[in-house]
């Protein structure tokens, strides 16, 4: 692992570590506090200082040790977490996330990130031990922290931890100096010894400058925790020989802390390494001694288990064995759960592309497979389409977050906004296990964001208003996410005095967006504040801006082939739902043509298939009467400017009957509308492969797809078609009446 | 960067000053050009005080500088350690390498009884 791996993994692990910082704040916020949630908080804050600390971020280190003397404080009673502290506690945190964004140098040549670290450290001062606030005034670099954790006994030799350090030999090649290790456990304690051993010297003709020759023997003093020490080391574990022996410990203490243990999935070393039994290295020997003496004997010998391993080793008493080996026995129902790996998002996006490719090819050879007309070879690839299909829906599946993690977000967001504008407002998540493909919910929390706090500015009155129209004070803001029909709706509601369609009505005017006279439904009214440029808040806030979110919020909604629907009632509150597909990368599709050229239908929008001959069509209108509902229908060859090629005009005109006009009837939303096509060719899988910037222009066309055959086939965008077919049957009809009325005259 | 000049006296002496950053980013290209094919007379004179940093791969090359002196049967006189040197060597608790070159001798002359 390289420096820059390691750094990367450290960004990583501090975002999870904030993130967790500010959901157990959040829970205090609203008045839970316990314990648990205490350690939790504090947890986050050591690791990030510790991890800090190894790479020399005296920055973050020097922040983050005052804030997490002041969480230890909390757990040890000494203060209490007050609405005050949580306020403040809320600014550390992001403070901190700002710090672990800038490196050293950077931060020391930002004035107004250091205004900030030393205003929020003088906040943090009537919470802050005596100790902390000396160390405070006096310097703000890792060294202040030396004392903190250091034995008030010097006599105290049970504080003793010896450690033992054969590090990588790539350890200095790859960025890392034991010298950066030393320094932190000084700051956990004091180191009482220090034996450099220069043993491992080669002679001159083979020495290598850049391999690590040193190892140290050490004997720190110190109250950190066997996880504390072993944290120092936390980057170099991999191949690293690093033995860490806690000071004396009684058995029976180990046995309480086993009892103690959370219902959870421990293995047995793990349990050991919480006990502080053993060091997660000493752990991972001993399973490589099992793995290789499992190897050595063979099936016909019985391996030793792993506990009797680390008894043999004398690393842990036997009783703590057994007493773990119950509490194991106890999990092991669980075992199977919460078990996850990291990987490179990049790495996954290529699966899926190659994936893509693997339909693209299975089509081509069930295309030529049906040629052939050998039936044991069409059965041989059916059943290779039907796996196909399997391996497609499961690497689509790795894709899939739950949008959970995204509607916590909001938790902060709402509590903040709701300060600001002073108001009382709950944030309610419903379905936060809901699956979305991992590129929708990036691109969401945008979209999301301006629509969570229009509807706290605008939709959710202030506390008075509530107070004299009746309602709880408290103002209920909801975040759901559930499937329905094919697609995921997220929909984004709240209690407050819905939207003002008087007022929505007169500013459209004003703007000059409708006609004084146009006479529209609420449906198209609520649409208009997705126009650019519209605001109906008489007072401009910072919060919500100048109405020049909302066109963006559909845009951004619709880039993902989804739509917004507004629902709303005056007093008692709104409702925005937005509806996208499942997943963006490969759909289900229905292959038409029109003059010739191939289209993708997506499925998921399609209601049914009729014949045009078969029903009337409305005179000067593109609109059919289907069942006695006025369905209005685009012609692709129209839309798209088709002309036939020229073998298809001879064939054409040899076989004039054998023209059909097909009309595939699509849904979306509310909205209903039909797609003339020549020919209906079924059913097919396709993958979406999106369109240049050159037809970014194009209306009605959301991707390509490459068929079987080899043939380009373009992916309909069914929104905006359906949005095209109503605007031309509204222009059609006004110009239809218009005629008639001139022929009256 | 650092800088290495050696000086080779009448007195049967070789002077080794060092100064500058001593680190893992020039420690390769110091040994190989400076240390590697060195010819020490009876003594040798180490200035180490202009040493302005100095990290582990840096004491190492120090620690092989003085393998090389005894390699060679040379003795050794620091004349000087400064600050950065001796900050490490407080952390480390490495004074009596620095300081009494026995121990490097004892050391080594045990490790090459052994093989």
């Amino acid at each position: 692992m390289s420096l820059d791996d390691v750094l990367q993994t450290f960004y990583v692990e501090a975002q999870e570590h904030l993130e967790s910082m500010e959901n157990v704040l959040l829970k205090m916020d609203e008045g839970e506090c316990d314990n648990e949630m205490l350690n939790d908080i504090f947890r986050s804050a050591h690791t990030i200082k510790g991890s800090a600390g190894i790479f020399g971020l005296d920055h973050i280190v020097s922040f983050t040790h005052i804030v997490e003397n002041v969480l230890d404080r909390a757990r040890d009673n000494k203060i209490k977490i007050d609405k005050d502290l949580i306020d403040v506690m809320f600014k550390c945190r992001d403070h901190m996330q700002s710090l672990v964004a800038v490196t050293l140098d950077e931060f020391n040549g930002q004035t107004d990130l250091q205004k900030i670290d030393g205003d929020l450290l003088a906040a943090l001062a009537p919470w802050a031990s005596e100790e902390s606030n000396q160390t405070l005034a006096k310097t703000s670099t890792v060294t202040a922290s030396k004392n903190d954790n250091k034995p008030t006994d010097e006599g105290d030799n049970n504080k003793l931890w010896h450690i033992s350090l054969r590090l990588s030999t790539d350890c200095l090649r790859n960025g890392m100096d034991p010298l950066s290790f030393i320094k932190f456990l000084s700051s956990l304690g004091e180191i009482k010894h220090i034996e450099t051993i220069i043993d491992a010297f080669p002679d001159s003709a083979h020495f290598d400058a850049e391999t690590l020759y040193l190892a140290y023997e050490i004997a720190l003093q110190s109250d950190a925790s066997l996880e504390e020490i072993e944290n120092t080391f936390m980057f170099v574990q991999d191949d690293s020989n690093i033995t860490i022996l806690p000071p004396s410990a009684k058995i029976e203490d180990y046995l309480a802390l086993i009892d103690k243990l959370p219902e959870e999935n421990q293995r047995l070393g793990d349990i050991l390494v919480n006990c502080g039994s053993l060091t997660k290295h000493s752990l991972e020997q001993a399973l490589i001694s099992q793995s290789k003496e499992s190897t050595a004997s063979g099936e016909q010998t019985e391996t030793h288990k792993l506990g009797e391993l680390l008894t043999e080793q004398h690393k842990v008493p036997e009783e703590v064995v057994s007493a773990a080996l119950t509490k194991q026995t106890q999990n092991k129902s669980k075992k199977s759960e919460g078990k996850q790996i990291r990987i490179d998002s990049n790495r996954l996006d290529h699966l899926i592309n190659l994936i893509g490719e693997l339909v693209i090819n299975q089509q081509r050879i069930d295309l030529l497979s049906k040629y052939t007309k050998n039936t044991a070879l069409i059965e041989a690839v059916d059943d290779f389409d039907n796996f196909t299909n399997q391996i497609r829906d499961a690497a689509l599946s790795l894709r899939m977050i739950p949008i959970g993690a995204t509607f916590q977000r909001f938790k902060r967001l709402v509590r903040d906004t709701a300060q600001a504008l002073g108001k009382d407002v709950e944030l309610i998540i419903d379905g936060a296990d809901t699956e979305l493909d991992r590129l929708m919910v990036e691109k969401l929390g945008d979209p999301l964001t301006h629509i969570v706090r229009n509807a706290m500015d605008h939709g959710l009155e202030s506390i008075e208003a509530r107070k004299a129209a009746g309602k709880n004070i408290k103002g209920q803001l909801k975040l759901a996410a559930y499937h329905e029909g094919g697609h995921i709706i997220i929909a984004i509601s709240d209690d407050g005095n819905g939207i003002d369609k008087v007022r929505v009505r007169e500013k459209a005017i004003e703007k000059g967006i409708i006609h004084p006279d146009a006479e529209l439904s609420d449906n198209e009214l609520f649409q208009l504040i997705f126009h650019p440029g519209f605001s109906t808040a008489t007072e401009v806030t910072n919060l919500s801006g100048r109405g020049v979110g909302m066109d963006v919020v559909k845009r951004n909604v619709e880039a993902l082939q989804g739509s917004i629907d507004i629902r709303s009632q005056t007093g008692v509150g709104s409702e925005f739902k937005i509806r996208l597909p499942l997943t963006l990368a490969i759909i289900d599709g229905f292959h038409v043509e029109a003059s010739g050229t191939h289209f993708i239908i997506p499925q998921a929008t399609i209601i049914e298939c009729i014949n045009l001959a078969n029903h009337q069509d409305i005179k000067g209108r593109h609109c059919i009467n289907l069942r006695g509902e006025m369905i209005p229908y685009l012609k692709m060859s129209e839309i798209f400017k088709l002309t036939p090629s020229h073998e298809q005009t001879l064939a054409n005109n040899k076989m004039p009957h054998s023209i059909k006009r097909e009309l595939v009837i699509v849904q979306f939303g509310n909205d209903v509308a039909g797609i003339a096509v020549d020919r209906l060719n079924g059913e097919i899988q396709t993958v979406v492969k999106p369109l240049g910037p050159l037809f970014k222009a194009l209306k009605g066309i959301g991707g390509s797809s490459l068929l079987g055959n080899g043939e380009i086939a373009f992916i309909l965008d069914v929104p905006q078609l359906i949005e095209l077919a109503i605007a031309n049957e509204i222009a059609n009809k006004a110009s239809y009446l218009e005629s008639i009325h001139s022929q009256e005259k | 960067m650092a800088e290495i000049t050696i000086t080779q006296a009448n007195n049967d002496s070789t002077e080794i000053v060092i100064s500058g950053e001593l680190t893992i980013y020039c420690a390769m290209d110091v040994f190989q050009q400076h240390f590697k094919q060195i010819k020490l007379k009876s003594l040798t004179r180490l200035k180490l005080d202009n040493i302005t940093e100095i990290d582990t791969a840096g004491v190492q090359l120090l620690i092989m500088l003085m393998k090389i002196i005894n390699e060679q049967n040379s003795h050794y006189q620091i004349t000087s350690l400064g600050e950065a040197l001796t900050d490490y060597s407080n952390l480390f608790q490495l004074n009596r390498y620095f300081i009494d070159f026995e121990d490097i001798k004892v050391m080594t002359a045990s490790k090459a009884e052994v093989e």
